[in-house]
C-alpha cells in the first residue's frame, strides 16, 4: 500500500432497500438464564433515569427506565412548536463509550415525514470518537417545513449496545440544531432549543 | 484519515407515502491502495469533422471486388488441390517456407490456453448473443469449403460449442456456404444467422442468401427466409428491427421485421455487378417490400456491401455502403443510405467517408490486402439504441493507411466516424492508443444495449521487412472499449493467448492465380450482459501458416475469445485504470496539485463541508446534509439546483450524492482545496 492518505475514494459496496416497518429492534435479554452447574449469571440490563418531560420548543431525550441491550433512546419534540417551517433537526449524542456504543439502524419517529414527506437520515458515529454519534433527519427536496403538534412527536429512536463493562455514563446533546425550509440553504431555528438535561445510565 | 466504517452508517431515505426506502451505504474503501500506482494513460480521441464526399466524384465510383473471389473458385469438396495451395508451397518463397523448427500441427486444440476456444476450420465468422443472457451464442462460418456444419452454439459463455448444420436452400441449394452474419431477435432465445449457399449442380453459378432462425437459444435451426433471385449473391448481412423495450422507435408497426441485404453478379460472369438489394421479411419469413438500393455505375451505383443498421424509429433502416474510384483501387468510399418505413422510403447518398485502406495492392491485381490476401476494404457500422445521451448515433469503424504512398511505414489504423444527425454529416479520430508504426486491420465494432462502443482488431506485430508493416510473421488481435461515445478508451487488451498468435508465411505465398483468398472479411466482436456482468465475445479467424486442416489448404480457423471490459464505475467515460477518482464523475480529470488524484476525490471532503460554520466548522454534519436535501431531486437548470451540493458533479443531486455525504459523514475537513 502506498502512503497517500489524503484522498477518499467512495466505492459503494452494499445498498440495502427494505421497508422500515419490520425493522424494529428486537428487546434481548440482558443475561442468560441460569445452568446446571449450580451458580447464578446475574441478569445484567440498562438503567435510564433523568428525562424531562417535552415542552414547547423544545427537544429532548427519553429512555425507558429499564432495558437489556440494546437500549432505546427516543429524541421527542415538544408541541405545539411556534415555527411551523421546521426542515431538519441535526445533533450529537455524546457517551461513554466503555459503557455502550451506538447501534444502528436508526428509526425515525412520526415528525418529519408527517404528511408523506421524504425524509434522509443518517446516523453513524464520529471516526475515531465511538462515543459520539452524529445525526441528522431531515425532510428531503423541494418542500415546505412543518409543525409539531402538542403534547409532542417522535423525531428519531437511537439504539444503544451495551459494550459488557458495567458503569454509567451521561447522554448529552451537543451541536444541535432545528433548521427551516429556507431555500437553498435551512437557517437555524433559533425558537427551537435542545434540553440540557443529560440522562443518566448506567449499565449493570 | 480514518474512514467511516461501514458497520454502524445508516442512510435511510425515506419515500413519500407507507413504504420507507431504507438505504444502508458502506463507502468504507481507502484511498491508499490507489494511490502512487502506476495508472494507463487515459486514451482521448481527437475528432475532427470528416470531410465531406462531394457527389460530383461519386460519378467515378466503382464496385469494391466481391467477396466470393478468391471463395467460390478453386475447390468444392473431393475436387482436386490447387497447386498454388498445396503445401509445402510450389511457389517462388518455397525456400523460406520449407517448415521451420517447428513441427506441422495437425488441428489447434480444442481449449486454447486463456478463454480462446477453436470453433472450426473456417475465416468467417458471425456472432449472434442472446439479448437477456449473453452467455448464449449462435456463430456461424465459412468453414473454407467445407460443407458442414456451419453453424454452432454456445449455451454457457464460450465454454463449449455444439455443432449444428446450417439450413439449406430449397432444391439444390445445398451447397458450400459463406459470408456469415448473425444478430438475435428481440426475445430472449431468439436468434437468427445468414450464410450464403452455392448451388450443389456443379455447372451452377447461382448462390442464395439463406436467412436461418432459432427459436430455442441456438439449439435448433430452421429456414426462414432464402432469396431465390437467380443471382451470384454475395455479402449478405441483415439486422432485426428492434421493439422499443430494446431501443427501437416507438410504434411497433415493423417491430420484428428483418432486413436482409445483399449484392447480386451475374450468373454467366460472376463479377459482372447487377444490383444490390434491401429484402425486407416479416418475422414470419414472408417477403415483404424490396428495395433496390444500387445499380451498376452510371445508371444509379450507390456502392455495395451495403450493412443495415436497424434505426432508433420504427421501420428505419441506415445501410453503408463501400466502392472504389475507378482511377485509384487504394481509395475507399464508404456512403450512407437511409431506409424509412421499413423499405416504403429510400434516401440514398445521405453522405459519405472517403480514405486510403489500409494495405497495398497486391501484385497487379487490384485487389487489396495485407499478408499476401486480400482484406475487407470497408468498414463496420453500428448505432447507439440506448435511452442515454447518445441514442441515435452512428458509429463507423474503419482500417484506414495513412502511409500509402509508403509500404515500409505503418500500413493501416482504426477510426472511428460518427454522425450525431442521423448520418449527414460526421466527425471522425483515429481510435487512440494504437500501437505505434504497426499496422491495424479488419476493425470490428459493436454498440451495446447501454451505447458503449466494443472494438477489436488484428495488428501485425513483426516481419522480416520493415518490422512487417506490410506482409508479417506474426500477428495478435486486440480489443477495446468506450463508455462515453468514443471520446475515451480503454487500455487496449491483447485478446488471443500466445499459444494463437497469428503466424503467417514471411513473405507471403503467391496466392494470385486464387484472387488472394479473402479473409477477416468477416469478423465480430458482439457485447451483452450475462447475469448482469458486461461482457464481450470477439469471433475472428486464426491463422497458422504449419498447419494443414482436412483439405490441406488453409492455416485459417474460427475461434472465439470472451472479453469482459474495463469498469466505468462513475460512468464519467474514464476507465477505472485510467480514471484518477474512479468512483466519482469527474470526466474532465482535474488534478490541481498534479499528484495523480483527481480533485474531485482529493478535494471532496472540502466540497462536502458545503456548511463550514458554526457547529459544522471544518466537519461533515447536517449542516451539510440540510441544503442537499432541500436541493434533492433538482437538476442543473431547476429553480432548487444547488451546485454546490451535487458533489458527484453530474447536474443533478441525487441519491448518490447523498450517499457521498453519508460516507463522509462526521469526518473533519482538514485539507484545503481550490
Amino acid at each position: 500500500m502506498n502512503g497517500y492518505r489524503g484522498a477518499p475514494r467512495f466505492v459503494p459496496m452494499a445498498v440495502a432497500v427494505m421497508l422500515l416497518g419490520p425493522l424494529l429492534l428486537s428487546q434481548s435479554c440482558g443475561g442468560g438464564g441460569g445452568g446446571g452447574s449450580g451458580h447464578v449469571t446475574p441478569v445484567m440490563h440498562f438503567t435510564c433515569g433523568g428525562a424531562v418531560a417535552a415542552s414547547p420548543d423544545q427537544i429532548s431525550l427519553s429512555c425507558p427506565a429499564t432495558s437489556g441491550s440494546p437500549m432505546l433512546v427516543t429524541v421527542i419534540i415538544g408541541g405545539a412548536t411556534t415555527s411551523t417551517d421546521i426542515y431538519g433537526i441535526k445533533f450529537d449524542l455524546v457517551f461513554s463509550p466503555t459503557v455502550m456504543t451506538f447501534q444502528a439502524p436508526a428509526i425515525e419517529g412520526t415528525f418529519l415525514n408527517q404528511g408523506g414527506a421524504a425524509t434522509s437520515i443518517i446516523a453513524a458515529p464520529a471516526p475515531g470518537d465511538p462515543g459520539r454519534v452524529v445525526v441528522s433527519i431531515t425532510r428531503t427536496g423541494a418542500v415546505s417545513g412543518t409543525q409539531a403538534a402538542a403534547p409532542q412527536a417522535t423525531v428519531i429512536t437511537l439504539g444503544f449496545a451495551a459494550t459488557g463493562l458495567t458503569g454509567a455514563t451521561f447522554l448529552t446533546f451537543e451541536n444541535a440544531e432545528a433548521v427551516d425550509d429556507s431555500t437553498p440553504t435551512p437557517t437555524p431555528i433559533v425558537s427551537i432549543g435542545f434540553t440540557s438535561s443529560p440522562l443518566t445510565v448506567s449499565f449493570q | 484519515m480514518r474512514r467511516v466504517s461501514g458497520a454502524g452508517l445508516l442512510v435511510v431515505l425515506a419515500l413519500a407515502g407507507p413504504g420507507v426506502l431504507l438505504v444502508a451505504v458502506n463507502f468504507a474503501q481507502d484511498s491508499a491502495g490507489h494511490a502512487g500506482t502506476k495508472r494507463p494513460p487515459v486514451l482521448r480521441a481527437r475528432f475532427a469533422p470528416a470531410a465531406s464526399v462531394p457527389r460530383s466524384s461519386l460519378s467515378s465510383l466503382v464496385p469494391v471486388p466481391p467477396t466470393f473471389a478468391g471463395k467460390l473458385e478453386p475447390l468444392r469438396r473431393g475436387e482436386s488441390r490447387s497447386p498454388a495451395l498445396a503445401a509445402p508451397e510450389q511457389t517462388g518463397a518455397e525456400s523460406t517456407l520449407v517448415p521451420e523448427a517447428s513441427p506441422p500441427m495437425a488441428s489447434p486444440p480444442s481449449v486454447k490456453a486463456g478463454t480462446d476456444i477453436f470453433l472450426a476450420d473456417g475465416s468467417e465468422t458471425a456472432l449472434a448473443i442472446d439479448v437477456s443472457n449473453a452467455n448464449i451464442l449462435a456463430g456461424a462460418l465459412n468453414q473454407g469449403y467445407l460443407n458442414t456444419p456451419s453453424l454452432l452454439n454456445s449455451s454457457n459463455g464460450n465454454v463449449s460449442w455444439v455443432p449444428n448444420v446450417f439450413p439449406s436452400g430449397a432444391g439444390t441449394i445445398t451447397g458450400q456456404t459463406f459470408d456469415p452474419w448473425g444478430s438475435p431477435g428481440n426475445s430472449p432465445g431468439d436468434l437468427f444467422t445468414s450464410l450464403i449457399r452455392r448451388d450443389s449442380i456443379a455447372a451452377s453459378k447461382v448462390t442464395h442468401m439463406i436467412l436461418a432462425h432459432s427459436g430455442d437459444s441456438g439449439v435448433s435451426w430452421s429456414r426462414l427466409f432464402e432469396v431465390n433471385k437467380a443471382l451470384v449473391q454475395d455479402r449478405d448481412m441483415f439486422d432485426v428491427d428492434r421493439t422499443a423495450t430494446r431501443g427501437g422507435g416507438t410504434g411497433a408497426a415493423h417491430d420484428g421485421k428483418l432486413y436482409l441485404t445483399y449484392d447480386g453478379f451475374s450468373t454467366a460472369t460472376q463479377e459482372a455487378y447487377v444490383a444490390s438489394y434491401l429484402q425486407v421479411v416479416s418475422p414470419t419469413g414472408a417477403a415483404l417490400t424490396e428495395v433496390t438500393t444500387s445499380l451498376p455505375p452510371g445508371s444509379g451505383f450507390n456502392g455495395t456491401q451495403m450493412q443495415p443498421v436497424a434505426g432508433t424509429l420504427d421501420g428505419q433502416v441506415y445501410l453503408m455502403s463501400v466502392a472504389a474510384a475507378k482511377t485509384d483501387a487504394s481509395v475507399t468510399y464508404l456512403l450512407f443510405h437511409e431506409v424509412t418505413g421499413a423499405g416504403t422510403g429510400f434516401t440514398a447518398l445521405k453522405s459519405g467517408l472517403v480514405f486510403p485502406a489500409a494495405g497495398q495492392q497486391l501484385a497487379t491485381s487490384g485487389r487489396w490486402g495485407l499478408n499476401g490476401h486480400r482484406i475487407d476494404t470497408g468498414g463496420q457500422m453500428d448505432i447507439d439504441r440506448s435511452s442515454g445521451p447518445r441514442r441515435g448515433n452512428l458509429y463507423v469503424l474503419s482500417s484506414r493507411n495513412l502511409h500509402s504512398a509508403d509500404p515500409t511505414q505503418d500500413q493501416g489504423d482504426i477510426w472511428l466516424s460518427i454522425s450525431t444527425d442521423g448520418a449527414v454529416t460526421w466527425n471522425e479520430a483515429m481510435i487512440p492508443g494504437l500501437a505505434a508504426g504497426k499496422t491495424q486491420f479488419f476493425a470490428m465494432l459493436d454498440v451495446d444495449d447501454d451505447g458503449w462502443i466494443h472494438v477489436a482488431y488484428y495488428q501485425n506485430e513483426t516481419g522480416l521487412t520493415d518490422n512487417g508493416v506490410l506482409n508479417a510473421s506474426t500477428a495478435n488481435l486486440y480489443y477495446t472499449v468506450s463508455s462515453d461515445g468514443g471520446l475515451t478508451w480503454s487500455p487496449h487488451t491483447r485478446v488471443n493467448g500466445s499459444g494463437d498468435t497469428l503466424l503467417y508465411f514471411d513473405p507471403p505465398r503467391d496466392l494470385s492465380a486464387h484472387d488472394y483468398y479473402l479473409i477477416g472479411d468477416y469478423d465480430q466482436v458482439r457485447a451483452g450482459r450475462a447475469g448482469g456482468i458486461k461482457v464481450a465475445y470477439v469471433l475472428w479467424s486464426g491463422y497458422y501458416k504449419y498447419r494443414t486442416d482436412i483439405f490441406q489448404d488453409h492455416g485459417d480457423y474460427a475461434i472465439c475469445t470472451k472479453m469482459t471490459p474495463a469498469l466505468d464505475s462513475d460512468g464519467d467515460g474514464l476507465f477505472d485504470p485510467q480514471d484518477n477518482c474512479p468512483t466519482i464523475y469527474n470526466p474532465g480529470q482535474e488534478d490541481f496539485n498534479n499528484n495523480g488524484i483527481g480533485d474531485i476525490c482529493e478535494c471532496l471532503l472540502t466540497r462536502a463541508n458545503v456548511d463550514n460554520t458554526g457547529s459544522s466548522l471544518n466537519r461533515i454534519d447536517g449542516s451539510d446534509l440540510f441544503p442537499l436535501a432541500r436541493a434533492f431531486g433538482s437538476c442543473s437548470g431547476d429553480a432548487a439546483y444547488n451546485a454546490s451540493t451535487d458533489l458527484s458533479p453530474q447536474g443533478c443531486v441525487d441519491g448518490y450524492d447523498l450517499a457521498i455525504l453519508a460516507s463522509l459523514w462526521a469526518e473533519s475537513v482538514p485539507v484545503t482545496c481550490p
